[in-house]
């Protein structure tokens, strides 16, 4: 798989701000095209999976929502992938030079590790698939009620320090930050999952995306967990960590 | 010891250190396995002992260092194996990746090392380490506070690299800096993955190194590793041409895989290896051997800079930055860094100088003070092996610089002057240069390491004495087989047209010698003639660097004056036709009259549009670069004239405490600087009390915090509280995406930022 390929640019554009079918200005989308060459010279993706069953992971399973999207799962896998961290430090530079550098930076990144998972995901679907098992989609901490406090314990349990390189802090936030965790559930019956919906969104009140009628499970855009958007940039959200499909 | 471990009975979600003191027949089992297969070191079970991994357990790093130390002490009992304390990472990432400090970090390391010297260890090994800084805290906490001899191994990826970016020859060159006693690669990979990477270890380093690698690769379904232990064996076979010191094995291997390692190589003679010593200096992500023309750029000084001196009495740090970034993309390879002014604590000004370079510069850094504490401070700090800036002849100077050096592990500088002052003939100062080589040998420090600097002297003054200096530099670098640096700007003080002397200068010392010119490397002529330079002496082989470089390209015609307005050009985000603009309207208007006339205006339309939601983020952004830009053009004209730039109150901005998500909060500083509005931003993870602290210190009278989960807005309601009870007359607004307007009045903030334009609306009510 191409890299560039997991960069699906209608996404990035919605992450800056621009609503659907509204594609930026020239110069917009040369330097989206610039970041993206400097990213993928960057980016060092590394991704694990590792499979429990779902009893030895109860204690950190907290929350319905995510019982919910387990139910008739026997089994659970959870993934963890990151970009890196030079990534951070590419940021960190555009930061000072040039702002909107560093914005699209932060956009591009977030679709890439979207789409590295999204692509893991797959293939790991497929693999179970041959074995005659499925696969719920995947559910992160931060989405619904499934509390980012989690994060630590399943990095440990991934032993992702070691594997890849990820860590979190002791506030739960993942470093390096262009990084997902998530759960997926195993069953021997066809599974799709149950995403949470807006009701116990961290971001319900503010969320524009609800505002539009849309909610993360159904929308095109992606919003997932360790988005930097500070003072809500541009015209849509962040949260402690959602991630959709 | 993991592997062994869950043999026998350890469930995956345990923690293996735990057993030391729960089960210590069952480790101490495993270790009397291993010293049983002919291991002459073996690992306590301490991989994951600190403080920070065994919060919660019941158990402090004292009790389990004590434990695992007695139960590898106990197997070892009758036999001549030794025991090594093993360190693994502490978890979590260092600033500025993570929000672990420095210092932090040394202490937890303090702790195990302090333990397990009284436990009886014999030596400490730290090992897995992917982050070099990790592993500077500690070895200096094993040094500082043990006298037991420190083993380092860090684990790399086929590239060569950690997971942080650091490559082998950094890790050497900080390493042996720092005094360990040897060197290795452990985890990851395979004996024949491992080989090439030992290689290049073996190369460059001096010291005694180590292997341990995994049993091949694990497989990617079930983990297991893929090779047995005779093929592990007989690959590692291999290594004996290599020189290597001592081998083991880590993940997936077994005291069978040692035994037939200890089998094999018994006997094998250790070949003495022939490493050739080079003057390199290294950040943790690139090591710059001193073989070419490496050029120090000299723009982090304050020394008639009047914004850099500003900058520093504010505590504004990006610009600090911008000068970095701004030198490494000119080409620079080294930057110096000096911050001595006179009224700021140029201590912790280097600490943080430090600290913020190397979040965002990968390049080596030259710490340059006059002041002993504040270099020592710096050193501290620095990640990987730095240059100091500098030592002379003087003999209290030597004995006071050259061990804090050799403690830290760096490159030194030795002016050629001393008590009596700068000498005049070349001669002279070579026998000055000769001492400072024979004293910084004394102090364990070899020549590689240090740089004489022959200084110039100005040609308007000492016309007579500028070949001298030129003559000292062939001396010094003939006779004495040192790299040589050398500030090359100060010989065309006093006259006009000062680049062109410059250059000619340069020029000159290149060809006497000169490894490392100190200068601007923004100055196109003078990086020129060291690109010619480099081409005329064939460094630059068929002129390949030469041709990247300059082929093709004519020399650059300044765009033709658009005749854009400064509102159309800010409008359409244009940043040379701004700048052009601005200095059109300064033949008629005074540089107030423009910011308030023009630029302002021009900003609050994009900003309306943005509300609007008819223009976006990239858009305002690109328009705030076009109008930064313009407003460097009325800084530079105040400037020339020696007046007071233009500004507006103080306003501080932060991300609070265990947040680090700061875009956000760095989108809302560009939009309010481009206002005129002086922007302190104290940065990200910042607790309560820097707040206020720093509110104090500035007399803000507005704050915006930021925060974006909602497991980090308890420390917006705590920093708003404290700075409330502080009795500080400011108001404060809050932003974040969790953020609403009913939730930041709960917590009790004044205000609520929903964005940057928000941000802007509310500075200019609150301070108009």
């Amino acid at each position: 798989m191409i890299l560039t390929e997991m960069i699906i640019l209608e996404d990035v554009y919605r992450r800056l701000g621009y609503p659907v079918d509204n594609k930026p200005d020239e110069y917009t989308c040369q330097k989206i095209n610039e970041v993206m060459d400097q990213v993928m010279k960057t980016a060092a993706i590394r991704s694990i999976k590792k499979e429990f069953t779902v009893i030895s992971l109860e204690p950190f399973l907290t929350g319905k929502d995510i019982d919910r999207h387990l139910v008739h799962c026997h089994k659970c896998l959870l993934i963890a992938a990151t970009l890196g961290s030079q990534i951070d430090t590419l940021i960190r530079k555009a930061s000072v030079s040039d702002m909107n550098e560093a914005v699209i930076m932060d956009a591009v990144t977030s679709i890439l590790i979207e789409g590295v998972v999204e692509e893991f995901e797959a293939l790991v679907r497929d693999e179970y698939h041959q074995q005659g098992l499925y696969v719920t989609s995947r559910f992160s901490p931060g989405y619904g009620d499934f509390p980012i406090t989690v994060q630590n314990e399943l990095l440990r349990l991934l032993d992702a320090g070691r594997k890849i390189g990820l860590y979190a802090t002791p506030t739960h936030i993942l470093t390096p930050r262009k990084s997902i965790t998530a759960v997926c559930g195993i069953s021997t019956q066809p599974v799709t999952g149950h995403l949470a919906g807006c009701d116990t969104c961290a971001l319900e009140s503010v969320c524009q995306n609800k505002k539009e009628g849309n909610t993360c499970a159904r929308s095109s855009i992606k919003i997932q967990q360790n988005v930097d958007h500070g003072w809500r940039h541009g015209n849509h959200v962040a949260k402690q960590g959602i991630i959709s499909r | 010891m993991g592997t062994m471990l869950q043999s026998k009975g350890l469930s995956p979600g345990e923690r293996p250190d735990l057993y030391s003191v729960t089960h210590p027949d069952i480790v101490t089992q495993i270790n009397r396995a291993y010293v049983e297969a002919g291991s002459e070191l073996i690992c306590t079970n301490t991989f994951g002992t600190n403080a920070k991994k065994l919060e919660g357990s019941g158990y402090s790093v004292r009790d389990i260092v004590f434990a695992a130390t007695a139960c590898a002490r106990k197997a070892c009992e009758g036999t001549h194996s030794r025991v090594m304390l093993d360190i693994g990472p502490i978890g979590e990432m260092l600033v500025p990746a993570g929000t672990l400090e420095f210092e932090e970090a040394y202490s937890v390391f303090r702790e195990i090392v302090v333990a397990g010297e009284e436990a009886g260890a014999d030596l400490i090994l730290f090992e897995t380490m992917t982050d070099l800084y990790e592993v500077k805290a500690g070895v200096l906490a094993a040094k500082e506070n043990t006298n037991l001899p420190v083993l380092a191994s860090m684990t790399f990826e086929e590239n060569g690299r950690t997971f942080t970016g650091c490559c082998i020859e950094s890790m050497v060159a900080t390493l042996e800096g720092l005094g360990v006693d040897g060197l290795g690669i452990n985890c990851s990979l395979g004996p024949v993955e491992v080989f090439p990477l030992a290689r290049r270890m073996c190369e460059v380093a001096s010291l005694p190194v180590f292997i341990k690698a995994n049993a091949g690769l694990p497989d990617p379904g079930s983990g297991v590793y893929n090779i047995s232990a005779q093929q592990f064996c007989e690959e590692m076979k291999e290594y004996k041409a290599l020189g290597v010191a001592a081998i083991g094995g880590c993940c997936g291997t077994t005291p069978d895989y040692v035994r037939l390692l200890a089998a094999s190589f018994r006997g094998v003679v250790i070949q003495q290896k022939v490493s050739v010593r080079k003057s390199v200096v290294c950040s943790a992500i690139k090591a710059v051997t001193v073989d070419r023309v490496t050029v120090i750029g000299e723009n982090i000084n304050p020394t008639g800079k009047k914004r850099l001196k500003e900058a520093l009495r504010n505590g504004n740090m990006d610009y600090l930055l911008e000068q970095a970034i701004a030198q490494e993309k000119a080409g620079a390879k080294v930057l110096d860094v000096n911050v001595g002014l006179p009224e700021i604590d140029e201590v912790s000004m280097m600490v943080s100088a430090i600290k913020a370079i190397q979040s965002v510069s990968n390049l080596p850094l030259q710490i340059d003070s006059t002041r002993v504490d504040v270099i020592e401070a710096g050193l501290r700090v620095y990640n990987g092996k730095p240059i100091v800036n500098s030592v002379n002849g003087e003999q209290a100077v030597l004995d006071q610089l050259l061990p804090i050096c050799k403690k830290y592990g760096a490159a030194v500088v030795g002016l050629t002057l001393d008590e009596k002052g700068i000498p005049t003939s070349a001669e002279e100062r070579f026998i000055i240069a000769e001492k400072i080589v024979n004293e910084a040998a004394k102090h364990g420090l070899t020549r590689e390491d240090v740089y004489i600097d022959c200084l110039t002297l100005t040609a308007s003054a000492q016309q007579e004495d500028v070949k001298e200096t030129l003559d000292a530099l062939k001396m010094v670098k003939e006779r004495l087989g040192v790299r040589t640096v050398l500030g090359v700007s100060n010989i065309s003080f006093g006259l006009p047209n000062r680049q062109q002397i410059n250059t000619s200068f340069l020029t000159l010392a290149l060809a006497h010698g000169l490894d490392m010119p100190i200068i601007n490397p923004l100055s196109e002529p003078m990086m020129a003639s060291i690109a010619s330079f480099n081409v005329l002496y064939n460094y630059d082989e068929q002129a390949k660097e030469y041709l990247e470089c300059y082929a093709g390209t004519t020399p650059p015609v300044e765009n033709q004056d658009t005749e854009m307005s400064l509102q159309d050009a800010v409008l359409q985000g244009l940043k040379k036709p701004a700048a052009m603009a601005a200095r059109r309207a300064l033949k008629t208007l005074k540089p107030e009259d423009i910011v308030n006339g023009m630029l302002i205006p021009a900003l609050d339309i994009v900003g309306n549009d943005f509300e609007k939601g008819t223009c976006y983020l990239p858009q305002l952004l690109q328009s705030a670069n076009a109008a930064v830009e313009a407003f460097d053009v009325l800084k530079t004209h105040l400037e020339a004239l020696g007046q007071e730039d233009v500004k507006k109150d103080k306003i501080l901005v932060a991300t609070v405490k265990g947040d680090i998500h700061d875009i956000g909060k760095n989108i809302v500083k560009t939009i309010l600087a481009n206002y005129g509005y002086q922007v302190i931003d104290l940065g990200r993870d910042r607790s309560p009390e820097q707040i206020v602290k720093a509110a104090v210190e500035h007399r803000v009278r507005l704050v915006g915090l930021s925060a974006l989960m909602t497991t980090t807005l308890g420390a917006m309601k705590e920093t708003i509280l404290a700075l409330r009870e502080a009795g500080i007359a400011c108001e404060v607004m809050v932003g974040g995406a969790v953020l609403t307007p009913e939730y930041a009045a709960f917590i009790g903030a004044d205000y609520y930022a929903k964005d940057a334009k928000a941000s802007v609306d509310i500075a200019k009510k609150v301070l108009g």
